[in-house]
C-alpha cells in the first residue's frame, strides 16, 4: 500500500512534500464547484499522473474512505491524501489547501452579500435563486437516494425516517444512529437465518 | 457563550454528516432554527452564496453562518470544529481499513444511514420551500417554473454555479419589472 512506502521522506524533502501538497489542492480546490464525488477526475490526474504519489488502483480505496468518512468527499479526499503522503503534517497542510481558495472566494462574496443585500436588483435576484436552491437540495436529496434505497429494508428505513420527522419533533441526530443500528441488527439477523 | 454553542453544534454536524457535504444541510438548518442565528430566509440565502462559491458547500456555510453569528472569529470556529470530526474519522479509517471486520462494520452502518440521510435532506428540501413561502402562494408560478428548471439543469450535469446565475437572472426579469 502507498502509505507504507512513501512515509518515510528524509527531511530535508518533508518541507517540498508539503509544498508541493499545499500547491496541488489549491490548484484541485477553484475547480469544485458542485464539489463531492465530481471532482474525483481532477485529484486522479494530479496525485496519479503528475505526482504519482498514487497508484490508479489506490484510488477506489480513496474514494470509499473519503464516502464512508463523515464530511465533504474533497475534504476527506485531501485529508487521506495527504496523509498517506505525508504524515499529519501533509493532512493539515493538503486540507489547508482545499480550503484556502474556495474560503478566499466565499469570504469577498459574504462581503458583497452583506453590503449589497438591500438593493432591490439584489432582492429580485434572490427571489429567483431560493426557489433554486430548494432544487439544488431536492436533486442532491434524490441523488443520494439513488445509490441508498436498493431494496425493500432501506425503502422501509426511509419511510420511518420521513414519517417520524413529519410527525414528531424527532432530532436528526436520533434518526441516523437509528439507522446505523437498523443496519447492524438486519446484518445480525440475516446472518444468523442464513 | 455563543462561540461554545457555534464549536459544540459544528461539530456534531459535522460528526453525522455521512454522505458529502449536501448531508450537512439538515443538520444545519435544523441548529439555526433551534439557536435562532438566522431567519429562514437568511438561511436559503447562505446556502445559495455558499453553492455558487466554489469548496465545498459545507465548510463555505459553516463559514458564513459562523461570521453572521459572532464574526470572524465565529467564522474561524464553525468551520474549524466542522472539518475536526472528518480529520479524525478519515485518519482513524486509513488505520481501520487494513482490518477487514471492522470496515464491514462501518458498511453495514452506512447501509442504514444513508436511506436516513436520503430522507432528511429531502424533508429539509421541502421545509425551507414552505418556510420561503414556496408554496403559499400557488399563484406565482415562476418559482415552480425555476424549481423545476434547476432540478432538471443539474440532472443534465449543468453545473450549480450556473444554475444559481441563471435563476438570479430570471429573478431580476420576473419580480424586477
Amino acid at each position: 500500500m502507498a502509505f507504507q512506502t512513501k512515509f518515510t521522506t528524509p527531511p530535508e524533502n518533508h518541507l517540498r512534500v508539503l509544498l508541493e501538497l499545499l500547491l496541488t489542492f489549491m490548484k484541485i480546490s477553484p475547480l469544485t464547484f458542485g464539489g463531492g464525488i465530481a471532482m474525483i477526475p481532477h485529484i486522479e490526474s494530479e496525485i496519479v499522473k503528475k505526482r504519482r504519489w498514487f497508484t490508479s488502483e489506490d484510488v477506489p480505496e480513496i474514494i470509499a474512505v473519503s464516502q464512508s468518512a463523515p464530511g465533504s468527499i474533497a475534504i476527506n479526499a485531501s485529508i487521506y491524501i495527504g496523509y498517506t503522503v505525508s504524515g499529519i503534517g501533509g493532512a493539515l497542510t493538503a486540507m489547508l489547501g482545499m480550503l484556502l481558495p474556495a474560503g478566499m472566494i466565499i469570504v469577498l462574496l459574504t462581503y458583497l452579500f452583506l453590503t449589497y443585500q438591500d438593493l432591490s436588483v439584489v432582492q429580485d435576484a434572490f427571489q429567483g435563486i431560493r426557489p433554486a436552491i430548494i432544487g439544488l437540495i431536492l436533486f442532491a436529496g434524490l441523488k443520494i437516494g439513488k445509490g441508498a434505497i436498493h431494496d425493500r429494508f432501506t425503502f422501509f428505513l426511509f419511510l420511518i425516517a420521513i414519517f417520524s420527522l413529519g410527525s414528531i419533533a424527532i432530532s436528526p441526530v436520533f434518526l441516523i444512529v437509528g439507522g446505523a443500528l437498523a443496519g447492524w441488527l438486519y446484518h445480525a439477523w440475516n446472518n444468523r437465518r442464513s | 457563550m455563543v462561540s461554545f454553542q457555534l464549536f459544540i453544534e459544528f461539530f456534531i454536524i459535522g460528526l453525522f454528516g455521512f454522505g458529502g457535504g449536501y448531508a450537512m444541510i439538515p443538520l444545519m438548518e435544523q441548529a439555526v432554527r433551534e439557536h435562532q442565528w438566522l431567519t429562514h430566509q437568511q438561511f436559503t440565502d447562505i446556502i445559495a452564496i455558499a453553492g455558487s462559491a466554489p469548496g465545498p458547500i459545507a465548510t463555505n456555510s459553516a463559514l458564513f453562518i459562523g461570521y453572521q453569528t459572532s464574526g470572524i472569529g465565529g467564522a474561524v470556529i464553525a468551520a474549524g470544529s466542522n472539518l475536526l470530526p472528518s480529520l479524525i474519522l478519515v485518519l482513524l479509517l486509513i488505520k481501520l481499513i487494513a482490518r477487514h471486520s471492522q470496515t464491514k462494520m462501518l458498511n453495514r452502518g452506512l447501509y442504514g444511514i444513508h436511506p436516513v440521510i436520503t430522507a432528511l435532506i429531502l424533508y429539509a428540501g421541502i421545509r425551507m420551500g414552505v418556510q420561503n413561502e414556496l408554496f403559499s402562494n400557488l399563484k406565482d408560478y415562476p418559482q415552480y417554473f425555476i424549481l423545476i428548471m434547476a432540478m432538471f439543469l443539474l440532472h443534465k450535469k449543468v453545473s450549480p454555479v450556473w444554475v444559481i446565475g441563471l435563476s438570479g437572472m430570471l429573478g431580476i426579469l420576473i419580480y424586477g419589472f
